[in-house]
């Protein structure tokens, strides 16, 4: 992980030059479902589809494994941005998952929203194991997204 | 002093018709607080009726939460009918643990009271004269002076405000209890009524001053970093807090733990890092975690060491989680909690 753009862009000065600002490449978080979203992935890289390297996949077995606690811990960790991807509603391989995941994953936006700390790096998508390209375009559109909003200001921060 | 009068009065009241319960066998046991040593207010469960001398069933403060000592005994369903006296929050919370599997009501009526509030325990010294007085805020915690959820909670209610000094029934099995003890009263209850809701106007201005007031002082990183910065992570708040029952907390988790080298990367990465660490995530998990369920009793900031404006904090997050599912946390056993159940269409607006 050291390697990473992000990282070097971090250690390099602590001012914000506008020089910096053109370097900065997200470093998004994914926790990425077994039986459709991370088979989506594979079939993009499989499809040999194009796209940002910005995103580390984490495979869960499924979207409602996702403990709001993980999230919270990347996020504080300086994470530009967390994506939680699972099965379309109706799919889920555990038949109802990712519905519970969906009310989750409100709450957590609603509690990171009330502490006014930036929700917009959250984000979840359905994305089936069919679905090479919608995985491709999510990808794409939040790192853009992300690169747009700038680094997490948590990445600085040491009194966490 | 007419609050003292009345703190008093709802004692004497809430003593007999516990007396009066206990003593015909009506009430196998009561789970009361009593009167300790060095003005200490144990919660008791007390079976014989020469116990109840030393009962105090409404203290000046809140030491341990009500529906914590009822989950202490009550997983499983007692055998004997049990009568627990307990302010309005506490009966809210005991509802929500009971939904969490923690406690079983099926053998339980909770008997309530009108609240006037609770002194904050660093504030009611040795001396132990200061009494929470309703009129004048300034002797309640925090979370007390913005309280919208004061009374009418439980299976029955004293209610004393509005000309009233009768119970209030407002379950079935609260309706039964007063039946057999022969205490059923026609009155009219408008009165009671229209103090509760002008009462409950007055609080809710003051709670949407202090959410504004919190929201000004400790908005985003930042204010949360300044917020939390005096945190010693004792985790005083989640131990009396009544909600959280687990008994391994995420942030005690084993493969939490990290080596060494994690924390020095985390350090180099941002120049030095906070030891102990974690602390807003553990705050601002635990919110995730038990803001659905809060009842804004305030045992959090009470116990809180560091003056932390924590539970004034969870409750204006709670508003807003609980909002998403229109739930309000102890006020209807028949609720599902919002966790536990889904609707196929909703949330779109959360979806990407």
């Amino acid at each position: 992980m050291k390697e990473t753009a992000g990282t070097k862009h971090r250690s390099s000065s602590n001012s914000w030059s506008a020089e910096i600002m053109d370097d900065f490449e997200p470093r998004i978080i994914g926790f990425l479902c077994n039986w459709c979203s991370y088979a989506g992935a594979d079939l993009a890289g499989t499809s040999r589809l194009k796209m940002s390297p910005n995103l580390v996949p984490i495979k869960v077995m499924c979207s409602s494994r996702v403990d709001p606690e993980m999230v919270t811990d990347a996020f504080l960790r300086g994470a530009d941005g967390v994506l939680i991807a699972g099965c379309h509603p109706g799919d889920c391989h555990y038949d109802k998952g990712n519905y519970y995941a969906r009310r989750r994953f409100a709450v957590l936006k609603k509690v990171v929203e009330s502490l006014g700390l930036e929700a917009e790096r959250l984000r979840l998508s359905w994305i089936s194991a069919s679905e090479g390209a919608r995985f491709q375009q999510v990808v794409e559109e939040f790192t853009e997204k992300i690169r747009k909003l700038g680094p997490n200001p948590t990445g600085k921060e040491t009194l966490l | 002093m007419s609050n003292t009068e009345s703190r008093k009065e709802i004692n004497s009241i809430l003593i007999d018709i516990v007396e009066k319960a206990l003593g015909s066998g009506i009430i196998g046991s009561v789970m009361v607080p009593s009167r300790g040593p060095e003005n200490s207010f144990p919660w008791t469960l007390i079976s014989d009726v020469s116990a109840l001398e030393r009962a105090e069933p409404l203290p000046p403060v809140m030491s341990v939460h009500g529906a914590k000592a009822l989950a202490s005994f009550t997983q499983s369903p007692s055998d004997g009918r049990l009568l627990a006296v307990m302010r309005p929050c506490e009966a809210r919370a005991a509802v929500e643990l009971s939904k969490l599997e923690q406690i079983n009501l099926d053998n339980i009526i909770l008997l309530t009271m009108d609240c006037p509030g609770a002194v904050p325990l660093s504030e009611y010294g040795e001396d132990g004269t200061i009494e929470p007085d309703l009129h004048h805020p300034d002797t309640l915690r925090p979370l007390c002076r913005q309280c919208i959820e004061f009374t009418s909670k439980g299976d029955l209610c004293l209610a004393i405000h509005g000309g009233l000094s009768m119970v209030v029934p407002l379950t079935t099995r609260g309706d039964e209890l007063l039946d057999s003890l022969g205490m059923k009263a026609e009155s009219d209850t408008s009165a009671w009524k229209e103090w509760a809701s002008g009462l409950g106007q007055e609080r809710e201005i003051t709670r949407t001053e202090s959410t504004d007031n919190l929201q000004k002082a400790y908005n985003g990183l930042q204010g949360l970093i300044e917020a939390f910065s005096g945190c010693i992570s004792c985790r005083s708040c989640r131990t009396v807090c009544p909600i959280c029952y687990c008994r391994l907390c995420f942030i005690d988790m084993k493969d939490r733990r990290s080596p060494a080298s994690e924390y020095l990367e985390r350090s180099r990465n941002s120049g030095a890092t906070r030891l102990m660490s974690d602390t807003l995530l553990f705050h601002i998990g635990r919110m995730a975690h038990m803001s659905l369920s809060c009842v804004s009793c305030g045992m959090c900031e009470d116990a809180c060491p560091s003056d932390i404006p924590i539970g004034r904090l969870v409750s204006m997050v709670s508003d807003n989680t609980t909002e998403l599912f229109d739930y309000n946390a102890g006020s209807n056993s028949e609720d599902p909690l919002p966790l536990n159940t889904f609707r196929l269409e909703e949330l779109h607006e959360y979806e990407d």
